[in-house]
């Protein structure tokens, strides 16, 4: 069995009110995920029958409701929980939603005090003191993380500040500006923290313009050497990213000039920093670029070998690309591929959508993703393309038909769509009207 | 293992796991399995009843694109953690004496 399976059957033997039912299938569902994809099934079979569980749990929540008036002490949870969520997350909202949910919970409880009102007056008198009791330990409960919330927000200044004050002492800004270095044909490029640009040369010149905050002299080199370009820095530089700027990096950058031409390999790695290229024109080129948690974006460029592009947790974006194969490969984040004309495209990622429009494919394309849509928009009739696509929790649309969760269509070009738990979207270039007529 | 756990002693244990430090669900299970045969379903009451009394918190922490739930010990927990451990401490040397066979004419 799987997991949609068994919460749904789960929820169906639940008596209970819905806030709790909600939590019930959530713990459900992060006990079954948490054992990972491959161990799903085995997971569920030793939790055992969801009928089971339901009725077992169905009975517990019966037992612990009596005494109790059972409106009230859902409401109350929820509260106290959506208080305490707040509260939990950074200091400085923690303490700004802690401060309104303080005075939101005080105006509720005070509410909810009188509400009751009728009813307290009815009921047995040992009622009375447990509400009582109740405000008073929740006044306790909220005092205790009022303060604790302040506390941890100044803790986290006073770290913020000292941190602050250390790297702003050690590091020196570097910049090595050259805008007419000796000739390459290589480029390597490998920095922390530093977003890197690729410009095309206006003046047929080879350049680098390279800014960065050290904490010693020899972190960096900057060379022309074997007929490569070599940038090379170990500094990670933090202080860059803190002082703040347009760039958020306190102006660090490895901006590269390369005049139209031939060239063997391009090769740019950085961490937690854009790569940007727009205009580019490299023969021959076999161009790979790696980053995390940032974007890579390229524009209107011609790489005669081949794209390779990899991230985390940010998008890529290709837009009017020309390359005869390219892989990409994010996780969390969309890729976005516009334009141009990519013989053979890999294009893969997690929780994040794959979108590929008017493209030119002449080989091969395959599109993966796991919780995010395939839209695939190709630039020729449907006959051209042999398509295989699948999709676990959804369907496929071809040219706005709904189809299956598999689709399979023959042809040429192998096309390739993945995904888990969203759609396929598949369009064909039509033939105009106009054309079918005249070929009679 | 011929004897059951009462509800109380229970809520002590899971509770002593929480303070060791912040638990979720799977974790917390995996946890006490090592020390008794109790099922998932089994603690999920057991972790109700100790956020309806206030003895844990819970707070949610993403990871690789899903979503944890921690439980965390309040103030009034570990008060009550040290009540149920006084508790047990008195409870578990009496039954030893029984079990060894000594004498609990004073006990």
């Amino acid at each position: 069995m799987r997991k949609e399976e068994f919460l749904k059957r789960l929820e169906q033997h639940l008596v209970m009110d819905e806030p709790e039912k909600e939590e019930v299938l959530r713990y459900y569902s992060e006990y079954i995920e948490e054992a990972g994809p491959d161990n799903e099934e085995k997971v569920i079979e030793e939790i055992g029958s969801p009928e089971e569980v339901g009725t077992r749990l169905s009975a517990e929540f019966r037992e612990e409701g009596k005494g109790n008036d059972g409106t009230w002490a859902v409401d109350f949870d929820e509260m106290i929980r959506d208080f305490s969520a707040s509260v939990e997350k950074f200091a400085k909202k923690a303490w700004e939603t802690a401060g309104n949910a303080v005075n939101a919970f005080g105006d509720r409880l005070g509410e909810e005090w009188k509400k009751s009102e009728p009813a307290r007056s009815d009921a047995a008198s040992d009622w009375n003191r447990t509400m009582q009791e109740v405000k008073k330990t929740t006044e306790k409960v909220l005092q205790g993380t009022k303060e604790t919330a302040k506390k941890g927000m100044d803790e986290a200044r006073k770290a913020f500040a000292s941190l602050r004050d250390i790297l702003e002492d050690a590091t020196v800004p570097y910049e090595f500006a050259e805008f007419d270095l000796p000739p390459f044909h290589r480029v390597k490029v490998f920095v922390k923290n530093c977003p890197v640009v690729l410009h095309p040369s206006v003046d047929g010149k080879y350049g680098a313009d390279v800014r960065l905050y050290l904490r010693r002299e020899d972190e960096v080199s900057v060379t022309v050497e074997d007929d490569t370009l070599i940038v090379h820095s170990t500094a990670s530089s933090g202080i860059g990213r803190m002082t703040g700027s347009a760039t958020g990096f306190g102006g660090q950058a490895a901006e590269i000039y390369l005049p139209e031409g031939v060239y063997e390999a391009v090769e740019i790695t950085t961490t937690n920093a854009r790569i940007d290229a727009a205009g580019l024109r490299l023969a021959d080129a076999e161009v790979k670029l790696k980053t995390g948690n940032a974007k890579i974006k390229l524009v209107n460029c011609r790489f005669g070998g081949s794209l390779q592009a990899e991230t985390g947790n940010a998008a890529i974006e290709v837009e009017e690309v020309t390359t005869p194969a390219a892989v990409m490969y994010t996780v969390n984040a969309p890729i976005h591929v516009t334009g141009g004309s990519i013989d053979a495209l890999n294009a893969e990622t997690s929780n994040g959508a794959v979108n590929v429009t008017d493209c030119a494919v002449a080989s091969k394309l395959t599109a993966e993703t796991a919780n995010g849509p395939v839209r695939l928009k190709m630039d020729g009739p449907a006959e051209n393309y042999r398509v295989t696509a699948d999709t676990s929790n959804s369907a496929v649309f071809v040219d706005g038909r709904r189809m299956g969760p598999h689709y399979e269509a023959p042809g040429r070009v192998p096309v390739r769509a993945n995904t888990g738990n969203a759609r396929i979207e598949l369009s064909f270039l039509r033939p105009e009207p106009d054309e079918v007529q005249t070929e009679e | 293992m011929a004897f059951q756990i009462g509800s109380a002693l229970l809520d002590a244990c899971v509770l002593a796991v929480v303070e060791r430090r912040d638990v979720y669900g799977y974790e917390l299970t995996a946890q006490m399995r090592n020390v008794i045969d109790v099922s998932e379903s089994t603690l999920y009451p057991v972790l109700r009843r100790l956020q309806k009394e206030e003895y844990v918190l819970t707070y949610d922490s993403p990871i690789n694109g899903r979503n944890r739930r921690y439980y965390t010990i309040t103030a009034a927990g570990r008060q009550q953690l040290e009540n149920y451990r006084a508790d047990w401490e008195s409870y578990r040397s009496g039954i030893d004496s029984l079990m060894k066979g000594e004498t609990t004419e004073n006990a």
